[in-house]
């Protein structure tokens, strides 16, 4: 074997499977998970842990800002917590089934809030 | 998570690699551009390492620390080396090639073949840590938490850094992970995995690089893929915690050493003082292994100590005076020293026995380091019947009292049991280190065989 095919053969050794195993992975497509991976919205009826979550913000300040309005409306025990996906949610953990979350989310959307029932994160 | 984060931190790692290559280039000179690239990976390690230590001096006076001061320190860091490289008369790299080094086709080509297996095993690595949650106990309890801080609050907490598990351990990487968020543009303790992954990356081509001209492609590539492969390095290699880094840092480091020790060149030497320094400030036992180190290279270097001791003496000395004012801030801030309960002979013999046993049982636990640890031991039986007497001497004193090291932390710390359990004793990770010097010392100790056999100058 030549000098030169050697090293035209050790560039394909490298380049082949190199390229050839990102471009195989992202032919199906790489997933970039987004914030919102973070959200998981309820369906109505749905069992297990619920909160009524009032919103979510990019920072602990704007997310006091927005716990202090839903406390004026009467949701004292609602609180700020990370999602998990770097951004802040003002949170109300009391919801017992979907039906009181319901009507609780109504209520609030009454006072000019903007809440969902979501499902809560695992423990 | 989005390529903007990843992007952010590929830009910081490079920033990284050419901080440590104008030091390199700075201290040694770098002839040809293939040199540069085939000491790319040293040069990273050597950015890492002193963006590390130069930062936790800052930090520790005070000095705030945010996106700008980290753009500024690494660009006025590599503005540093190349104004020194200037100075020195060192040449603008020119030209490709190796006129050191004649590779046949065979060795072309297995060459090719070990680059394109490494490289394969770090894109799946790459696939892995891009996703990866944050599951390590220290990971989450104190390592990443201290970053957050460093990120958040621009400086050593006092709160946090006085009041988290850990306390005494140096903030290294802590401020690692701190420059990650910056460079992603937020606390992702997802995306920020990859920042491990680099460092995974840097040490792989920092290792070849540096045996390349030493050693034949057949040895160099077999022992690096199979020690990257083992379950416990391979399950290592992406936990967000210093234990990787304080090994990689030693055993370049060491190889570095115990090269110098063959050809006496001294820059060799300028590059471990930095990796070592990097190392005490990592991890506690990273001041250990550089102690152990060093020890070992006045003893091997006995026969030209004139030389060659002040030389290593410096290097001490520098690595202590790197260590020294993280020491005084913990002192300072009120708490307790490093030191073990039972330091010197205050523990009784059974314990002593036990952790030795202990030591030795993890050591040579195939589950965790498959063949490594054998084959190395017999690289380094061969070579010192077959090959070069002082490398492997010098390799195997190393390993001897590295392993010693981490018996006596087990003797000496009387509240650690005696176990493999990794929550309480801190054994296995400690193994990493003799286990990646071993592999890493295969392809010297069994090349210097292999010319003693053929005939050649060891």
């Amino acid at each position: 074997m030549t000098r030169s095919t050697a090293r035209l053969a050790a560039a394909a050794i490298i380049a082949v499977p190199l390229l050839g195993y990102p471009a195989v992975v992202l032919a199906d497509g790489a997933r970039f998970p987004s914030a919102d991976d973070c959200v998981h919205v309820a369906e109505p009826g749905a069992t297990g842990d619920l909160d009524l979550v009032f919103g979510r913000r990019d920072t602990v300040a704007e997310a006091e800002q927005l716990l202090e309005q839903v406390k004026n409306v009467g949701y004292v025990d609602a609180q700020v917590q990370g999602d998990g996906c770097l951004r802040w949610k003002v949170v109300y953990t009391g919801i017992e089934s979907y039906e009181q979350g319901a009507s609780s989310a109504a209520e609030a959307r009454r006072a000019g809030l903007d809440p969902r029932i979501e499902i809560a994160p695992g423990g | 998570m989005t390529v903007r984060a990843i992007l952010g931190l590929a830009a910081l790692n490079g920033a990284y690699a050419v901080l440590g290559s104008s030091l390199l280039w700075a201290i040694r000179g770098l002839p040809r551009w293939s040199d540069a690239l085939r000491l790319a990976g040293l040069g990273y390690l050597m950015g890492v390492a002193a963006f590390g230590v130069v930062w936790t001096q800052l930090l520790v006076v005070g000095v705030p620390f945010g996106g700008w001061g980290v753009v500024l320190s690494l660009a006025g860091g590599t503005a540093l080396a190349i104004v020194t490289g200037v100075l020195l008369g060192r040449r603008r790299p020119h030209g490709f090639g190796d006129p050191d080094r004649h590779a046949s086709s065979g060795a072309v080509l297995v060459t090719a073949v070990g680059v394109a297996l490494t490289g394969l095993l770090l894109e799946a690595m790459f696939r892995a840590a891009r996703l990866q949650g944050l599951q390590a106990y220290d990971a989450w309890a104190f390592w990443v938490p201290k970053g957050k801080a460093i990120f958040y609050f621009g400086g050593l907490d006092q709160q946090v850094f006085t009041t988290f598990p850990g306390p005494t351990y140096p903030p290294l990487v802590p401020i690692l992970d701190a420059t990650a968020f910056h460079a992603m543009g937020s606390a992702d303790v997802i995306t920020f995995h990859l920042q491990y992954w680099f460092l995974a990356v840097g040490a792989v081509a920092a290792i070849a690089g540096i045996l390349y001209r030493h050693v034949p492609a057949w040895l160099l590539w077999p022992p690096l893929l199979l020690v990257l492969t083992v379950p416990r390095v391979a399950s290592g290699l992406r936990v967000p915690q210093a234990d990787v880094l304080v090994d990689v840092l030693f055993v370049v480091g060491a190889l570095l050493l115990a090269l110098w020790l063959h050809d006496g060149r001294g820059w060799r030497l300028a590059a471990a003082a930095v990796l070592f320094a990097g190392a005490g400030l990592t991890k506690r036992e990273g001041l250990l292994f550089a102690a152990a180190a060093l020890v070992v290279a006045l003893a091997a270097s006995f026969g030209r100590r004139r030389a060659a001791w002040p030389r290593l003496l410096a290097v001490g000395g520098l690595v202590a005076v790197a260590a020294l004012p993280w020491r005084l801030w913990y002192r300072s801030h009120g708490l307790g020293g490093e030191a073990p309960t039972d330091a010197g002979a205050g523990g009784s013999v059974d314990r002593m026995l036990d952790a030795l046993r202990l030591s030795a049982d993890v050591l040579f636990d195939t589950t965790l380091w498959s063949v490594v640890p054998v084959v190395a031991l017999i690289a380094v039986g061969a070579a010192l019947v077959w090959g070069d007497r002082r490398l492997a001497g010098f390799l195997a004193a190393l390993l001897g009292l590295v392993f010693v090291g981490g018996a006596w932390v087990t003797y000496s710390y009387r509240d650690i049991p005696i176990t493999a359990n990794e929550s309480v004793n801190p054994i296995v990770r400690y193994t990493v280190a003799i286990v990646l010097l071993g592999a890493v010392s295969m392809p010297l100790l069994l090349a210097s065989v292999w010319r003693s056999v053929a005939g050649e100058r060891p």
